[in-house]
């Protein structure tokens, strides 16, 4: 146990300070999901990936640093103290990415993890559907054995970035309905294929950031599967593995959030509003509470003694501490002076929260998955 | 930055718990609680394990295991339901008085034999178990502002003792002291420390505490049966007890680093064993409030046991930093934090009113 950095560490911080100080774009960015949105991130993501920073826990190869997982926390530290841009690559390489390496033949890993890193390929994810969301086992979405590959057909639903993605990642349905979780297989297809229509989803605050993708009569070649056919739901779950693994885990988002909280207090909230200032205070001791655990789970991982219920502990209380988080910057601003970008800023972060405690497995199924894991109870459903 | 656990501690640890089990389970611990031959037998055990030992440094025949170790024996203490003032006895005592080894050298190395039971006052001036204790430490801060910290036998202190639910743990507020057997002068620092690992040792214990009433109300959930299913199958069960767990995983580690930070003496020691003791007061009232209920009426009954360490929670809750206290000090340190930033700030606004900043 050794709670200050070590030189090394110490080292890479200030060498991601010093980077991230003279290369996080200045200036307001364009509304997420615009295109000016989609191009300065792809900009951003090559900027990352010509430093070295944009994947640093993947293998040299593939354009990473083989850094341990505490190095990337910090750099997630530096990234997120200097406000650096939210990234749409995100999805690809924290969920698709490491399945890839898991999964992939070597040509899979040649063609799709440079490019994805780079920021020139924006992944999609394809699992939800109108009729299959926390029930994920129940997909209807068909992939039928033609000639040479696959023809799928149905519609995928909440599909994150799909508006501005490139390709898609999603689960589909090889066997018959009543095999459920045993009848799926992982496929990866362009969403600019012949019969693939995408709908995009105004979210609440009216930006386009989702879609519904329908597939009619979509041919897919049979290099175009993850894994093998049927094998879909341990592939996917190798994939819900590392979306709750420390790549959506990462104490960074949560403790630079937490940390420009505390700024919004002010003389007046002070002397006047004793109340909010103890929600700040309880908010910012839990995101330090979580930083803790996470440090803990990394070392735990890395001598072999992960926790079963880990991951969904973590999960259940960032995406609640989250929406807690920019609640309580709400009622901050509508007390205290702060300039329209300040608001602006926060307006976008508390709609980016709100859906935490949905995607990746809801609070329920969390809860569900740690009261079987760690409690030892019976399922409950 | 590593929080890779200490091995030897968890194997210690996993000692101590087999021999509280033995001493301990069943229908042993409420006679324990009951008859104080019970409870010096404990003792005994407890001696001949070395385990007032853990915190006296080796110059002084202790064994100086460090706070990192200490936090998980004192979880292994809450969770067994040991009556007494054991916290203050094995942690507390020793860590203040070693902070003065040149004055208590010779209290040491008695403690360390387990032939001295010292306890400790806190801030509200409650004591607990004073009846099994030979002697008493005292902070005080005179009206000039110096502080002191001194040793009485028991029988120069007059106690009175205060109503409580907790069989295990009398509690008494001292009203009267006669002359101390030694006294020294303490420092802010000196006094923040001593301050700081009471609250850090009944964060640990009160840990320790709920995990005992989570693995009962589990235990329970998983065998009871109503509408003809294991009631553990409900969600309406299951999700409650999950929220407990969580506050119960969330704060080990805060005790872990608060007991790195006290023990290495930095200054944020004080701020983290407080967040510690509140972490720990949080999952404990959410604890014994969702075990309670899970169990239905048999739980609010005295022949069966959750009550005990429902009890405790209260004790513990109570002693070295209550909720209020630590919440109080939390915030004004806080509020330190943020006035000193905003000084900063007006004169960096003085300063630098021509550049433009940076929007992003």
């Amino acid at each position: 146990m050794n709670l200050d950095l070590t030189p090394a560490q110490a080292e890479f911080l200030a060498d991601a300070e010093t980077w991230l100080a003279a290369n996080v774009p200045a200036g307001s960015y364009a509304p997420p999901g615009s295109p000016e949105d989609v191009a300065q991130s792809r900009t951003w993501d090559r900027t990352l990936f010509d430093a070295g920073w944009s994947v640093l826990t993947w293998p040299k190869e593939y354009g990473g640093r083989d850094s341990s997982i505490i190095d990337w926390l910090l750099f997630e530290d530096a990234y997120h103290g200097a406000h650096a841009p939210y990234r749409l690559s995100s999805n690809g390489i924290s969920l698709l990415g490491p399945t890839v390496m898991e999964y992939g033949t070597d040509r899979q890993k040649d063609e799709i993890l440079r490019p994805m890193a780079r920021g020139d390929v924006i992944w999609a994810q394809a699992w939800s559907e109108p009729g299959a969301g926390s029930d994920l086992a129940s997909v209807t979405s068909r992939a039928t054995s033609v000639a040479g590959g696959y023809r799928l057909d149905g519609r995928k639903i909440w599909s994150s970035h799909a508006p501005s993605a490139d390709m898609a990642f999603g689960l589909f349905r090889t066997g018959a309905q009543e095999e459920r979780h045993r009848g799926l297989t992982y496929i990866l297809v362009p969403l600019d294929s012949p019969g693939i229509t995408i709908e995009p989803i105004r979210r609440l605050d009216g930006l386009a950031s989702f879609a519904e993708i329908t597939f009619d009569n979509v041919f897919v070649p049979d290099d175009a599967l993850l894994g093998g056919a049927g094998q879909g739901w341990s592939v996917a779950m190798a994939t819900t593995g590392s979306e709750r693994g420390f790549a959506l885990r990462s104490p960074g988002r949560i403790v630079g959030a937490a940390k420009r909280l505390e700024q919004l207090v002010d003389a007046t909230t002070l002397s006047q509003y004793p109340d909010l200032v103890d929600e700040v205070l309880k908010v910012n001791l839990d995101a330090e509470a979580f930083r803790l655990h996470v440090l803990q789970s990394v070392s735990r991982v890395t001598s072999g003694a992960s926790s079963p219920a880990d991951s969904s502990l973590e999960k259940l209380f960032w995406s609640e501490l989250e929406v807690r988080l920019n609640t309580l910057a709400l009622q901050l601003l509508a007390v205290t002076e702060a300039s329209p970008e300040t608001t602006s800023q926060w307006l976008e972060s508390f709609v980016a929260a709100l859906p935490g405690t949905i995607w990746g497995g809801t609070s329920e199924i969390q809860r569900n998955i740690v009261a079987q894991r760690l409690l030892k109870l019976p399922r409950s459903y | 930055m590593d929080f890779t656990p200490d091995h030897d501690a968890a194997d210690l640890a996993a000692g101590l718990r087999d021999l509280l089990s033995a001493q301990l389970d069943g229908l042993a611990l409420r006679k324990t609680i009951a008859e104080r031959g019970d409870r010096d037998a404990l003792w005994r055990a407890l001696s001949d394990q070395g385990v007032p030992a853990m915190l006296v440094p080796e110059q002084f025949e202790g064994l100086e295991l460090g706070w990192s170790a200490a936090v998980l024996v004192l979880e292994e203490l809450g969770r067994s339901g040991a009556p007494g003032s054991l916290i203050d006895v094995l942690a507390v005592a020793p860590d203040a008085l070693a902070q003065f080894g040149d004055q208590f050298g010779a209290v040491l190395e008695r403690i360390a034999e387990g032939d001295f039971k010292v306890g400790v006052v806190d801030r509200s001036g409650r004591v607990c178990a004073p009846a099994d204790l030979d002697a008493l430490l005292i902070s005080a801060r005179a009206s000039n502002g110096k502080c002191t910290l001194a040793l009485y036998a028991i029988d120069q202190v007059t106690v009175q003792s205060i109503p409580t639910l907790d069989e295990g743990v009398p509690v008494g507020r001292v009203v009267g002291a006669g002359a101390a057997d030694l006294q020294v002068a303490v420092t802010e620092t000196e006094s923040e420390r001593i301050e700081a690992a009471a609250m850090l040792a009944t964060a640990a214990a009160l840990i320790g505490v709920s995990r005992r009433m989570l693995s009962i109300t589990t235990d329970y959930v998983s065998q009871r049966l109503a509408f003809g299913k294991i009631i553990g199958s409900f969600q309406a069960i299951q999700h409650p007890l999950v929220e407990v767990a969580l506050r119960i995983e969330v704060a080990a580690p805060i005790i872990q680093a608060a007991a790195w930070s006290v023990a290495q003496g930095r200054a944020d020691a004080r701020e983290r064993a407080a967040h510690a003791k509140l972490a720990a007061i949080q999952a404990s009232s959410l604890a014994w409030r969702v075990c309670l209920q899970s169990h239905g009426a048999i739980g609010y009954t005295a022949e069966y046991d959750l009550q005990i360490w429902l009890k405790r929670s209260l004790t513990l809750a109570a002693q070295h930093g209550s909720e209020a206290e630590v919440r109080r000090l939390l915030r004004m340190l806080m509020i330190e934090r943020v006035e000193s930033r905003n000084l900063d700030t007006a004169a960096a606004d003085v300063d630098f009113r021509s550049e433009p900043a940076k929007s992003r």
